[in-house]
């Protein structure tokens, strides 16, 4: 038998073997990369991973999270981030501490700042201590009209949203205040279906191990098309 | 010789702006406005409509979302706070303005570790008198060699408090 003959019997063999090992791979790797080209049309960013198995695999953990029920929706915070209905409303580098009606919009408030919220889900005004705002806040209610009743230093005072001032008049409140809701949310920034892809396409789903096995999937996939390039112009010359 | 020698450096390196101090609460509101107004004014409300809140947004380089704003009046001479973001911490600027066009401005709160030299008379000074042409300041303002973008922020902050001050007074007339 002639070293072709030869090497033409390792190639099938190896050939098929190769091809039907790597298949599975291959099908992921092809599939994940069409939907990594249709990012944007698939919004893949935009989707949040709730599956807690996946959660868990990427050792993110779901925590209880202060949240208030407004009219306008559900109001958390994520980092610095303050959202409503996940849709980011403003800035907040303090926690979140109360949400309550005032006829002015609905009110957030961080420890060291106030959000005016309108109805339709606008952000009204940011009050801030420049603006005259006592902090740091520890709870917050409606008292009367704009006029809030705040515990700020273990003390309770009334500002007014409005005119910017706190009031020395002492006036009876009504104490209203938007109820908290303890919801579990992700921790950190969560997990977003465009890095799941992009880990199953790269192999980084699996680890340091899952990169290893695709650079030697890559390899295979390098063989075949040589392989198979080679098989079929070697029994298209034998033909001839 | 020597001696005169390191008098000089030291006095060199003491008003060198590297010696000058970065972060910092400089000037409350409240003082600022006193400064401005020799006493304290209440505060005022500025409703945004959208294209003003597009403009906003060009000048600040930033999505602006508040429907309002809120400053200080006196005669023809208004008061504006803003909390830009420098490199990654805000600056709290104060700025007054007048119809001739910018009358003082005032770095309130340094956050940032470096870049605090916009605090400094000299660069401040610059700002005084200026307005707007096609929404862009009509005086060239010299930058600070390491306070680049605070420089930008500073710009900005100057450009919306005249824009700002424009839809005021444009409302009162």
């Amino acid at each position: 038998m002639s070293f072709i003959h030869k090497f033409r019997a390792w190639c099938w063999h190896w050939h098929q073997r190769l091809g039907v090992s790597s298949a599975l791979l291959f099908v992921v790797i092809a599939v994940t990369g069409i939907m990594l080209n249709h990012t944007s049309a698939l919004q893949l960013a935009k989707h949040q991973v709730n599956q807690t198995w996946l959660l868990e695999w990427y050792g993110l953990a779901k925590q209880q999270q202060t949240s208030f029920e407004m009219p306008a929706g559900l109001i958390r915070q994520q980092k610095q981030q303050v959202l409503l209905n996940n849709q980011f409303l403003a800035s907040c580098d303090a926690p979140l501490v109360s949400a309550a009606p005032t006829v002015l919009g609905d009110v957030v408030a961080c420890r060291d700042s106030l959000l005016v919220i309108g109805p339709d889900g606008q952000l009204l005004d940011v009050i801030t201590a420049d603006f005259g705002l006592p902090f740091p806040i520890e709870k917050m209610q409606q008292c009367q009209g704009n006029v809030l009743s705040m515990m700020v230093d273990n003390k309770t005072l009334l500002f007014d949203i409005e005119s910017l001032s706190v009031l020395e008049n002492a006036q009876p409140c009504s104490d209203v205040q938007y109820p908290l809701v303890e919801t579990l949310m992700v921790e950190g920034d969560g997990l977003d279906w465009q890095k799941v892809i992009q880990d199953l396409h790269s192999g980084r789903f699996f680890g340091t191990l899952g990169v290893w096995l695709y650079d030697l999937a890559t390899l295979a996939l390098l063989f075949l098309s040589l392989s198979g390039f080679w098989l079929w112009y070697n029994r298209r010359g034998r033909r001839k | 010789m020597l001696k005169k020698l390191s008098l000089l450096l030291s006095v060199m390196l003491l008003w060198s702006p590297q010696s000058y101090s970065q972060k910092g609460d400089f000037m409350s509101v409240p003082e600022f406005a006193e400064q401005v107004f020799g006493d304290i004014s209440p505060w005022q409300t500025l409703w945004l409509n959208n294209d003003q809140k597009s403009q906003l947004s060009d000048a600040l380089n930033r999505p602006f979302r508040q429907l309002r704003l809120r400053y200080m009046q006196e005669s023809e001479t208004t008061l504006w706070i803003f909390d830009e973001i420098g490199k990654e911490l805000p600056i709290t600027i104060g700025l007054a303005v007048n119809d001739q066009g910018i009358a003082a401005l005032q770095i309130l709160t340094y956050r940032e570790s470096r870049g605090g030299e916009v605090r400094m008379a000299a660069f401040r000074e610059q700002f005084l008198g200026a307005s707007l042409i096609e929404d862009e300041l009509d005086q060239p303002i010299d930058g600070i060699t390491g306070a680049t973008m605070s420089v930008w922020t500073v710009k900005r902050a100057a450009t919306a408090a005249l824009l700002c001050h424009q839809w005021v007074r444009g409302n009162a007339r």
